[in-house]
């Protein structure tokens, strides 16, 4: 039986903040040459999705899909488990994220109906993009993917991810053993919060939930440190010797960075797709769903959920 | 996180600054002693830039910024400035500041952080006008193949002059950051905080204010 390893959202707080800002680096793999004196470890892959011409009108929210998958070395077949979309709205300068089970059946261009997290094994990121994006009602122009490795590398190299841990979290199966209260996770750690699913009655809802949290988090430690328009360059820099850019510019993940650094993680809401049981281990969209993308797709900003 | 910088200090900078393209010559002058009877000349005043550090970020091997680019940004710098502080105080029809922002950041111009991005609503200054900025450190980021299309400059700019109502002192501080738009270096985003002191801003003694935009 394969284990699945949501990694987390974290690499959403790093699409807001510094993944899209600071992947502009990975040009160097998107031209498909190592960068020399470069780290060989890649934290993720950002990918620009085809039509996407993202341009900062204050009026036009922008949708960003972080995606977690389940591969480890030598994998090649993967499935993206953890599922944020964060929609955000520049001239408002607020925020959803949306977290979406992966047993979650949608369509699936070309591929029937299956578990949302099979499109990335069919066809990666960007197919997995085009299922959520039109479940969602959406358009979705920035894709980043991360898997175990990549986020363990994220973490420890931003110096640890501060979180406060709401109740005693000890699960043999992702290596959760946390007491409560405020702490500074190293990557393993982290990795560990965001994959715990067998300590809680509801599973992989409450670790979605959970994953949300830790992009959050990310968000508020990037904030916190005040980074300005200078500073962001460096932090690009050093993000694109970690990711593989696919599409994706230097400028605009500049002003995709700053955009995320204009962000309030106050003025986030972290919100779970409302799901039910459906065929097997299916999950099925559930009552409320509909009108919540309704509400999410105008303008990223959810007005009466 | 402790990026990984491949900072090349530019050893031209300090020559830079005899270029005259890039150096504006102070000529701060309160003209209005040779005005005859019968006309008045507003005072003038010209920003000097002074070149700082020049650095640069690679995500590939270790890049340069071209003299040509980094005195443009320097340029560019010292331009925005004078139209944005020193040239609404000289009383002149404010040139198109939209002509200083790409098209994305332009918008700014007409919105909230309008305030923190000139000073065209303050009174016409009736003395000398003294501008001082300090030397402007530049940031560049080069992508792998070398190309360098994000400069950040630093702005530290401080402004003082006499106003029908007393004294005015402007200080405008932060950064910039330029991108190559159309064959010249415009400003893509910002974050200043100005402040604006002094009994010649209003009528009612001294008033201050403090405004703070960008992210």
């Amino acid at each position: 039986m394969i284990r699945r390893h949501p990694i987390v959202a974290t690499v959403v707080g790093i699409p807001l903040v510094l993944t899209l800002t600071l992947a502009t680096l990975a040009s160097l793999w998107l031209a498909g040459v190592q960068i020399p004196g470069a780290s060989a470890a890649r934290w993720f892959t950002i990918t620009k999705t085809a039509n996407a011409d993202y341009t900062p009108i204050p009026d036009k929210p922008v949708f960003i899909l972080v995606i977690g998958n389940d591969g480890r070395t030598g994998q090649t077949v993967t499935r993206g488990d953890a599922i944020h979309l964060i929609g955000v709205n520049p001239a408002l300068h607020q925020a959803t994220m949306l977290d979406l089970p992966r047993d979650t059946a949608l369509p699936i261009p070309g591929h029937g109906t299956d578990k949302v997290n099979a499109s990335h094994a069919f066809g990666g990121p960007r197919l997995e993009a085009d299922t959520i994006g039109a479940a969602f009602g959406v358009q979705i122009p920035y894709v980043v993917d991360t898997d175990f490795d990549g986020f363990i590398g994220m973490v420890d190299d931003m110096g640890g991810l501060t979180v406060n841990v709401p109740y005693r979290m000890q699960d043999s199966f992702s290596g959760a053993d946390f007491q409560p209260g405020v702490q500074k996770l190293d990557g393993h750690q982290a990795l560990s919060y965001a994959r715990n699913r067998h300590q809680f009655p509801n599973s992989d809802l409450t670790r979605t939930q959970n994953q949300g949290y830790l992009i959050l988090q990310a968000l508020t430690q990037f904030r916190a440190a005040n980074t300005g328009p200078i500073g962001t360059l460096d932090l690009l820099a050093d993000l694109g010797r970690h990711a593989r850019l696919d599409g994706v510019g230097l400028k605009d993940l500049y002003g995709l960075g700053r955009l995320g650094l204009s962000i309030d993680p106050a003025q986030v809401k972290n919100v779970l797709v409302p799901v039910v049981s459906g065929s097997g281990s299916n999950l099925a969209l559930g009552p409320g769903a509909a009108s919540l993308f309704q509400d999410f797709a105008d303008d990223g900003v959810l007005q009466t959920h | 996180m402790s990026p990984s910088l491949s900072s090349s200090l530019s050893r031209r900078a300090w020559s830079a600054a005899l270029l005259a393209t890039v150096v504006l010559a102070a000529c701060s002058s309160g003209g209005s002693s040779k005005a005859t009877s019968t006309t008045t000349v507003a005072p003038t005043a010209r920003v000097r830039v002074t070149p700082g550090q020049v650095t640069v970020v690679s995500a590939g091997p270790a890049a340069q910024l071209a003299d040509a680019d980094r005195d443009a940004v320097f340029a560019a710098v010292g331009s925005y400035v004078q139209d944005a502080t020193v040239a609404p105080l000289e009383g002149k029809q404010v040139p198109d500041l939209a002509s200083h922002f790409t098209a994305t950041a332009a918008p700014a111009l007409q919105g909230a952080e309008r305030d923190a991005l000139l000073d065209t609503d303050l009174p016409r200054a009736t003395g000398k006008i003294t501008p001082a900025l300090q030397p402007v450190n530049l940031h560049a980021l080069a992508d792998p193949g070398g190309a360098i299309d994000l400069v950040g400059s630093t702005l530290d700019l401080t402004v003082q002059a006499n106003a029908k109502g007393g004294p005015i002192t402007i200080h405008r501080s932060g950064e910039l950051m330029f991108t190559r738009d159309g064959g010249t270096w415009k400003i893509l985003s910002f974050r200043l905080a100005v402040t604006r002191d002094g009994a010649g801003l209003g009528t009612a003694g001294s008033t201050s204010s403090t405004t703070k935009a960008g992210s």
